[in-house]
């Protein structure tokens, strides 16, 4: 009898580990849709993922209109550049580091380098690596990541420092900024005046000649489900 | 004993598959930072007596080969932190007679120095800066977490345990 148990037991666990390895992005999915789920939960009508969404892109269609740049959607093929929409496969698992791997790779036409949104005029990151069928994008919530912005209606130039909270660097004490302010791409690698966020808190940086502040890209990593890669840029 | 590990081992990567689950969808993040699951694991698996010592060893090997390879079926790319992070847990087990020898305080050992030295090493290879906010709250993180499955993983074994 109890060797019929034990049996039992592993072939269960054999089966569940085969499981994992077949269906093993749809399961990813499954536990982030869960974890959705859970966040949404103080609200059974409110859906979370959608709400983030058109946050965003109300964020991004402010930042556009005031800098007449426009990234279209592959459903409406308008607009200057051609963006392919991409499920997020996975999350990269430790604090050190912020990229995920998405499903798509050179079979798609991915490209090391290509910009990657969130949503349409939104960055997030750049495709590092692609193989066959999968890439990899680091995102401006790693610690690594560093762009030349602009900050405000003046478009004081200034430097995004990647990180689970992202914040601008080297910015004049006197620059013309205040608390929500935008700040938009001006590096060269992506589109420019993709939005980044809205600055928050100014403050004295270290050696106290510039100024600093945290931004909140209006979107947080762990909810990032889908991604759009600019295929034709430059 | 032999019988024992035939479906505990199994039961043990099927275990390990949903902790990497949790893990690629970072379901457990909280304000930014997310625990590390697979470290939890191995320090509970090392300290509470779930395997014989006899086979200990092999068991231990072979579930580090097993983490790593769901890890790169689950993940595609980061494989280095996956395997530097099996080495340091198969450091540790063979450390693990210089512990305190009390499982519950050779688990705390084994959890704090582990993540330190995990971001430590890991900033060092790439040269770059050690995080160390974010690793300070990690580490508070992932002790709190051990302690619950801690307990809860030896409820669980001293129930079945006493039964059979």
């Amino acid at each position: 009898m109890r060797s019929f148990r034990v049996f039992v037991a592993g072939a269960v666990c054999v089966l569940l580990i085969v499981i994992t390895f077949v269906w093993r992005a749809p399961l990813l999915r499954f536990f982030a849709n869960v974890r959705v789920a859970l966040v949404g939960s103080a609200d059974p009508s409110f859906d979370y993922r959608s709400f983030e969404k058109l946050r965003l892109e109300n964020e991004a269609l402010i930042a556009a209109r005031a800098t007449s740049t426009f990234v279209s959607d592959t459903s409406t093929g308008s607009g200057k550049y051609r963006v392919k929409e991409v499920k997020v496969f996975s999350l990269y698992p430790f604090n050190d580091y912020a990229s995920l791997s998405i499903d798509a790779g050179s079979d798609e036409g991915l490209k090391e380098g290509m910009p990657v949104l969130t949503a349409p005029g939104v960055l997030l990151g750049k495709v590092v690596v692609v193989s066959r069928t999968k890439s990899e994008v680091e995102t401006i919530f790693s610690p690594s990541w560093k762009s030349t912005v602009s900050v405000g209606a003046q478009r004081t130039r200034a430097v995004l420092i990647g990180g689970a909270a992202p914040y601008v660097d080297l910015l004049p004490k006197d620059a013309p900024v205040g608390r929500g302010d935008t700040v938009l791409n001006l590096a060269p690698e992506f589109p420019i005046d993709l939005f980044l966020g809205r600055a928050n808190e100014f403050s004295e940086g270290s050696n106290a000649l510039w100024l600093r502040a945290p931004v909140d890209p209006l979107f947080r990593f762990e909810d990032i489900d889908r991604v759009l890669v600019v295929m034709n840029f430059p | 004993m032999i019988m024992d590990v035939y479906y505990k081992f199994p039961i043990a990567c099927a275990l390990l598959a949903l902790l990497l689950f949790f893990e690629g969808t970072r379901m457990l993040q909280i304000s930014g930072v997310t625990p590390n699951l697979a470290l939890i694991f191995f320090g509970v698996f090392f300290t509470a007596t779930v395997f014989g010592e006899r086979s200990r060893f092999w068991v231990v090997v072979s579930l580090l080969c097993v983490f790593v390879v769901l890890y790169r079926f689950l993940f595609r790319f980061w494989i280095e932190p996956a395997v530097l992070l099996s080495l340091l847990v198969l450091g540790m087990y063979v450390l693990r007679r210089k512990l305190v020898g009390t499982p519950f305080l050779d688990f705390l050992v084994m959890v704090v120095p582990g993540t330190l030295l995990f971001y430590g090493i890991r900033a060092a290879l790439h040269g770059a800066p050690f995080l160390f906010g974010v690793v300070a709250i990690e580490t508070l993180y992932n002790v709190l977490l051990g302690i619950f499955v801690w307990f809860v993983t030896k409820q669980i074994y001293d129930y079945y345990a006493g039964r059979s």
